[in-house]
């Protein structure tokens, strides 16, 4: 049964002209941030989030939400205007976008985009707003037991997925949860790792690594690999594709969303793995495969409506389960902490007209990402001329003024600068930087709720009792163990089928 | 040569954290003390750069030592000496204040980038004044001041 009250009671929060227009100048932002090659979505939320401080948490979560839902879409306009990605999520866009726009059709490739990318938001959206509140309530229910094993659980799905090696992956997860313990100790209160500064006391802010990690260091591992963009100089013509286009595909509309939701709501995924799955699924089903990489409208299609699916399928994990679906949800929880907030099971009950309004802010961002992307596209195309020198510049300059302003501090700019240090240390070494981001803030989730666990239930034997009776915590243990234990087994079965196939000496 | 450059020093890394962490109070294995749970990851991050080491010399075996024996540098020096630029910037925080040490850093940095004079110069007419109305008008968050108490 749907809950009205829980979908209305944020409405007055954000619908007023302070919140319409954040809502417009953020998803305006995050658009432009998307298209413009080199500004990643990740980065964008990076760099906004100091400046939502001084908001209200409705409005800091608002503006976070525009920017991801209008980066999101972006990167497919100078997907199909410079053959660039402006976004990892629009990798496959790429495919069909830009030799549609060699034919002529840079308007319509822009358009399908649009269009794709809101109703797969939209249908995300759906879904978030369905299976959140039942998803929390269920999780209402949860004891630091289960809270400790979905913490784990996430650690491992993040480690799992890490482009690369699953090692480096580990590494990069464990030294997280270790930069994670920086700071008092959260049940004694003990100084762990602070080396007599003050400013170690209260631990690592979540947002000042990030802003190094991925902020930072991603223009350091810019400036070695610089490209020139050329920009296809045409007029955008027909950039609605109407409804019967919209008709036609309804069912790659449909499949794609799902893949983005399911993904979305995976710890440690997001929007280029349901970019990419969802491309080659419609690859598999499509009736002419054969045309898609050529310009095919489908090749939009699928990528565009899963990558932001996406969202809501990330945010269904973060508001309900306390545990980010991907990069942009983990810092979203940073920006929550920083309010004196915790997304999970209570914020339902303790912040009722807060998740209204997100789940309202989600719905008018989406809407106002159509809008704008059908408005704007040849605004949005002008700026693919703009100086990357410029840019970078700026960026850098946003990374340090942000970090100040997170705490006054300018010991907060020297661990911004150490991070960017760590994070480019990481790139030269192929270590991925995500599963470190993730870790740390999943990492102070897993060790209190392990401690609270071992004061409750005792340790050694007493804790595998707890975990006897309490089957879903036990379950996601399980799962936990089989998805890490899955690469060895299956490396160890393919070896058997090749010894085996192999002929007798 | 850089995978066991990165494995020596996740292993250095370990053990320190596991010394370090076995100074404070650890009490009995399974109360998980403060030190407990930092000496497990210090543990475990020795066993990764064991991990790592051993993937990579049988890597390496297999696909020979002077093929996989090259020391990856980055393409350009470009990024160190933007981090040097970075530092100089934060130095110049603590002395001058927000706008004279930003307008310094965007020129240097739009030249290091390799933009032109003119986009230099354009970067840090707009940038600074583009902070300021951002940061310290739209969202009440304040801007560094030097030591004379200069913005």
């Amino acid at each position: 049964v749907l809950d009205l009250p829980l979908y209305t009671a944020g409405s007055s929060l954000i619908l007023n002209p302070m919140g319409l227009g954040l809502a417009f100048l953020s998803v305006f932002v995050g658009i432009i941030i998307g298209c413009l090659p080199g500004l990643t979505v990740i980065m964008g939320i990076v760099i906004m989030t100091p400046l939502t401080f001084g908001l209200p948490m409705h409005f800091a979560i608002l503006i976070l939400i525009g920017i991801y839902v209008g980066g999101n879409y972006g990167g497919s306009i100078s997907a199909a205007l410079i053959n660039i990605p402006g976004t990892p999520a629009a990798v496959c866009t790429v495919l069909d976008a830009y030799p549609m726009a060699q034919r002529g059709e840079a308007g319509r490739a822009i358009g399908i985009a649009t269009v794709s990318s809101f109703l797969g938001g939209l249908f995300s959206v759906g879904i978030l707003v369905l299976i959140s509140p039942f998803l929390a309530e269920f999780a209402l229910k949860f004891t630091s037991l289960e809270i400790f094993s979905l913490a784990v659980f996430g650690l491992s799905v993040i480690v799992y997925v890490a482009e690369g090696s699953m090692v480096k992956g580990f590494i990069s997860g464990v030294a997280g949860l270790l930069i994670a313990t920086i700071g008092a100790d959260p049940m004694s209160s003990f100084p762990r790792f602070t080396f007599n500064r003050i400013e170690l006391f209260t631990g690592i802010d979540f947002i000042i690594a990030m802003i190094g990690l991925l902020g930072a260091s991603e223009i350091l591992i810019q400036i070695g690999n610089s490209e020139a963009a050329v920009a296809v100089k045409q007029r955008l013509k027909n950039v609605w594709p109407g409804f019967a286009f919209i008709g036609e595909h309804l069912t790659v509309l449909l499949r794609s969303s799902v893949i983005g939701v399911i993904i979305g709501a995976i710890p440690g995924t997001g929007a280029t793995i349901a970019a990419i799955v969802a491309y080659g699924q419609q690859k598999r089903f499509s009736r002419n495969p054969e045309a898609m990489g050529k310009g095919a409208p489908e090749g939009i299609v699928a990528p565009e409506s899963a990558n932001n699916a996406c969202t809501g399928g990330a945010m269904t994990t973060m508001l309900s389960l306390g545990i980010p679906g991907d990069a942009v949800t983990a810092i979203m929880i940073g920006a929550f902490i920083m309010h004196g907030l915790r997304p999970g099971p209570e914020l339902f009950l303790k912040n009722f007209p807060l998740v209204s309004a997100i789940f309202l802010g989600m719905l008018i961002c989406n809407v106002l990402m159509l809008v704008q992307g059908l408005a704007f596209a040849r605004f949005f195309t002008l700026l693919l001329s703009t100086p990357k020198a410029i840019l970078q510049s700026l960026i850098l300059c946003f990374c340090v003024v942000g970090s100040y302003s997170v705490n006054n501090s300018l010991f907060d700019v020297f661990l911004m600068l150490l991070f960017a240090v760590i994070g480019y240390l990481l790139h030269l070494t192929k270590v991925p930087r995500t599963p470190m981001v993730l870790s740390l803030i999943l990492g102070p989730l897993a060790e209190s709720n392990l401690r609270r666990s071992i004061t409750i239930y005792g340790g050694g034997m007493r804790l595998l009792e707890a975990y006897l009776q309490r089957p879903i915590a036990l379950g996601i243990l399980v799962l936990t163990a089989v998805l890490l234990a899955y690469p060895a087994i299956h490396h160890l079965m393919a070896r058997e089928k090749v010894a085996e196939s192999a002929p007798a000496p | 040569v850089g995978e066991i450059v990165l494995s020596a020093a996740v292993a250095v890394l370990g053990a320190a954290t596991f010394l370090l962490a076995r100074t404070f109070p650890s009490g009995k294995t399974l109360e998980m003390q403060p030190g407990f749970y930092p000496q497990v990851l210090g543990v475990l991050l020795v066993l990764l750069a064991g991990l790592q080491l051993f993937q990579t010399l049988t890597r390496t075996r297999a696909a020979g030592w002077r093929r996989t024996f090259k020391f990856a540098l980055p393409r350009s020096f470009k990024p160190l000496l933007v981090l040097g630029l970075m530092a100089g910037y934060w130095m110049l925080l603590f002395f001058t204040g927000f706008v004279v040490s930003t307008v310094i850093a965007l020129l240097a940095m739009v030249k290091i980038f390799g933009g032109s004079w003119r986009q230099a110069l354009l970067t840090c007419l707009v940038g600074p004044p583009l902070f300021y109305v951002v940061f310290q008008l739209l969202f009440e968050v304040p801007l560094p001041r030097g030591l004379l108490g200069l913005l």
